[in-house]
């Protein structure tokens, strides 16, 4: 498999993962700009790059099941928090494939037009877009293209929810 | 005796979710917002029974806070979750030989969590 279509799936089963975990079904289309979104940046031997979550702060309190009261600081790490599993869920697809990157922490942002945050991501960079209304991930990677990813060894993963104890 | 649960995220969320998981259930959940606030918490309060830990935080990550509570001069004997996104196996070897007692990849489900906690407390 081409890496570009490892990255473009990798990207597209973390989002619906987190989807599927997280947004309630009633959830509709957004309508308004993005106001808030999250940047996380990786670096591994053959991928690097940044993911950038995007979202409105209305939609995003929708996926958020703590006690109240939730206000908006709360929601922000929300956003950062959900970042963070989407690209923990690429990572781990990525592992299957013998790719493996080191993860920053999240950082939030919020103000207007948020949707301009990748727009220009560079000639040598690869841009992946990937949406689950009421969330957009743009994924920018950049790509060692000397590296041979069919020869590169795959890890096994655990799955997300799994609990191991180690004394059992 | 009511028993105390250290949680160590730096996602406030995170805290919050974990920690409404666990005190629903009758634990006392103390917080920490990374590896050396998780170290100090500890320091403060050495009768915590279960400490439950992300890995990927600024300060101090997890497995560095690990290798200080079990391999440190301040050593601690209390058993250590790992709570990440994170799901590599080479990884989840590395937390074990390093003396975590388990590991739950995000998100969690707090019907599980807190049957491992009630399993591992002290």
């Amino acid at each position: 498999m081409a890496i570009d279509e490892i990255l473009t799936r990798a990207l597209r089963v973390a989002l619906g993962g987190i989807h599927e975990a997280y947004v309630a079904q009633d959830s509709i289309a957004v309508e308004s700009r993005y106001d808030v979104a999250a940047v996380v940046t990786f670096r591994g031997p053959v991928v690097c790059g940044s993911l950038v979550l995007m979202t409105t702060c209305a939609e995003a309190m929708k996926t958020l099941r703590p006690p109240p009261p939730i206000d908006e600081i709360l929601v922000h790490d929300w956003v950062g928090e959900l970042a963070n599993q989407i690209l923990g869920r690429i990572k781990n697809r990525l592992l299957q494939h013998g790719l493996s990157f080191e993860p920053g922490t999240p950082r939030v942002v919020w103000g207007a037009d948020l949707d301009k945050l990748t727009s220009d991501a560079g000639e040598d960079v690869l841009l992946f877009e990937a949406t689950h209304i009421p969330l957009t991930v743009r994924w920018c990677v950049r790509v060692d293209e000397t590296a041979d990813v069919a020869a590169m060894t795959p890890q096994e993963t655990a799955t997300e929810g799994d609990v191991i104890l180690f004394g059992d | 005796m009511i028993k105390k649960v250290l949680v160590v995220d730096d996602s406030l969320t995170i805290r919050q979710q974990v920690g409404h998981t666990l005190s629903t259930a009758g634990y006392q959940v103390l917080e920490a917002v990374d590896g050396r606030d998780g170290l100090e918490k500890l320091g403060a309060s050495p009768d915590v029974s279960v400490v439950i830990s992300d890995i990927n935080m600024p300060a101090m990550n997890g497995l560095e806070m690990l290798r200080e509570i079990k391999t440190g001069k301040n050593r601690v004997a209390v058993p250590v979750l790992m709570m990440t996104t994170e799901g590599s196996t080479k990884l989840i070897q590395e937390a074990k030989a390093l003396g975590a007692i388990g590991w739950i990849v995000k998100p969690f489900k707090p019907e599980l969590l807190l049957a491992a906690v009630g399993k591992i407390a002290k």
